[in-house]
């Protein structure tokens, strides 16, 4: 299985490139991305450094375009997309199956990978996706092993992926979320915010780390030939990143059980960065860079003493 | 402008003539979770005590979910009882075309389409046969095309859903219905009012203001 890891930074993806990721991505922020742009570049020339730091280790670069965008922009995306294909860029992360349709008819072939927030679950919807020319699909969060075979050994030869168990799963279905646009104030993760249920405290649960690195296993087992550890709080990604290499060469030794790998997959966890255990699932980091300090606070405060031990236990 | 109902499936069996004689339309089955999909039975009853528009919604669905819908649908005991389709899932969407019934594209899939410009959105739905559409958001309706009918889905309007059920904490292989018949309100902290979790699904109340002019149908749901 090899590693897809987005960067924020041409520093983070030489680290990732030279201690064995085997594929990086990233945003520009002239490109609309899921992510805001503080972890995206912002000039070309970064993105072109990017392309040929990555090649300079025979590694493999993507941009991540994975929004849904108006026409009025497609022309801009294709002049920008024409320079970073001409300068080596490996393939796009697209979820708009319009903008996908639109780089058809213009002629644009690249390495097309299928975002997650496509929500492209079943054998049926690929079928339609292969039509537009997807190379490889990433299998939506909540897409059980059990539910993944067709897709996984299509016969239309397109590639499948997988998040990393910590990411496999967000607590509602991530293509379909409005949460983030509900209140302003609270754009980060608000669905880890607390709510009361008459006097009782409510959080929308999540799903168990055992569960994933469970589904972690049997998506090996099965054959997904990548993995992807999303961008983000940079400390915490890199931790993420080792991590999977641990779990990745636990799985490739001979005679690997699903117990003994749940037993020191679960272990692994115990070396996460400090500010992940005591702060919580996603509080004060690197990825919050783009709000505010007071939504900082408020956001902190909202979410209360959310550990990740309660994250675990699915709150 | 018709008047439609969304009917809880645990209602549907209790469901009498009078109760529903004020409705053009009754809505079943879930744009959110597919274990709330009607039974042949459940749909056989309504159609003996409704006998307007029913429309069945459907949810994103698995590989084996969009075989079963299909499965479901083309049943001659069936398709016959169904007015109209509202479907969610691109998969269901690229296979339902072999299928001869009106279908309205699901408020998940429109919330993926709302920054087309108004000329995709009309060929997209020319390509599948679309003639009308479900929305909870009235802003939007401006860039609906004018031959499409909108169905909007108010007071209530979805914020997000989950595949862990959150009624009993997994993804559930079967259904032993914990949610059924319950509503449950949520208040968020510092006065960001009230999240209402129904089934697998969480709302808020629409505060915009209804405007009934290029509305076609308004749903309406009996539960907050």
């Amino acid at each position: 299985m090899k590693i897809l890891i987005g960067a924020l930074s041409l520093d983070d993806i030489t680290y990732y490139v030279s201690n064995g990721a085997d594929e990086v991505y990233c945003g520009f922020t002239k490109i609309k991305n899921a992510r805001p742009d503080t972890e995206s570049f912002s000039e070309v020339s970064q993105v072109c450094e990017a392309i040929d730091i990555t090649h300079q280790y025979k590694k493999k670069i993507f941009l991540a375009i994975n929004d849904t965008t108006h026409p009025d922009h497609y022309h801009q995306i294709d002049q920008y997309l024409a320079k970073f294909i001409k300068h080596g860029l490996d393939g796009v992360i697209i979820k708009d199956t319009f903008l996908l349709d639109h780089f058809n008819r213009a002629g644009l072939r690249t390495y097309f990978i299928l975002s997650c927030l496509a929500e492209c679950c079943n054998i049926q919807a690929l079928d339609l996706y292969r039509q537009y020319g997807i190379a490889r699909v990433v299998l939506p969060r909540h897409t059980l092993p059990e539910e993944s075979l067709e897709m996984v050994r299509n016969k239309f030869n397109i590639e499948t992926e997988v998040f990393f168990p910590p990411e496999t799963f967000c607590r509602n279905t991530d293509g379909f979320c409005r949460l983030h646009a509900w209140k302003p104030i609270v754009s980060f993760l608000p669905c880890g915010m607390k709510f009361k249920q008459g006097k009782k405290d409510f959080w929308m649960p999540s799903r168990p780390l055992v569960d994933q690195l469970s589904n972690f296993y049997d998506f090996y087992k099965l054959g997904v030939p990548y993995l992807k550890i999303g961008r983000g709080n940079a400390i915490r990604k890199k931790a993420y990143f080792n991590q999977a290499l641990d779990l990745l060469e636990l799985l490739g030794q001979k005679g690997m059980t699903r117990q003994i790998f749940m037993k020191k997959g679960l272990a692994t966890f115990s070396r996460l960065p400090e500010h992940f255990t005591s702060e919580g699932v996603c509080t004060v980091g690197a990825r919050d860079v783009s709000y505010t300090p007071e939504q900082i606070a408020y956001a902190t405060q909202v979410r209360g003493t959310a550990t990740l031990a309660a994250f675990n236990d699915g709150e | 402008m018709e008047k439609a109902l969304l009917l809880q499936r645990s209602d549907i069996l209790k469901a009498k003539r009078d109760s529903l004689s004020k409705y053009d339309a009754v809505y079943i089955g879930s744009d959110f979770c597919p274990h709330l999909m009607p039974s042949v039975k459940e749909v056989q009853h309504l159609r003996k005590v409704f006998d307007k528009k029913i429309v069945l919604a459907t949810p994103v669905l698995t590989t084996q979910g969009v075989a079963g819908i299909l499965r479901f649908i083309r049943r001659r005991s069936i398709v016959s009882l169904i007015d109209e389709m509202v479907v969610n899932d691109w998969g269901l969407l690229h296979k339902i075309n072999s299928i001869k019934i009106n279908v309205s594209v699901g408020l998940l899939m429109m919330y993926q389409l709302q920054r087309l410009s108004k000329e995709q959105l009309s060929d997209f739905f020319a390509q599948y046969r679309v003639k009308a559409i479900e929305l909870d958001e009235i802003k939007y309706i401006e860039n609906i095309p004018a031959n499409t009918k909108i169905s909007l889905h108010y007071p209530l309007r979805f914020l997000c859903f989950a595949r862990f059920c959150p009624h009993v904490k997994k993804i559930p292989s079967s259904c032993r219905q914990a949610c059924y018949g319950k509503t449950i309100a949520l208040k968020a902290s510092h006065g960001m009012g009230k999240v209402y979790l129904i089934a697998n699904a969480y709302f808020i109340k629409n505060k915009e203001r209804l405007d009934r002019a290029r509305l076609s149908r308004l749903v309406t749901s009996p539960v907050v």
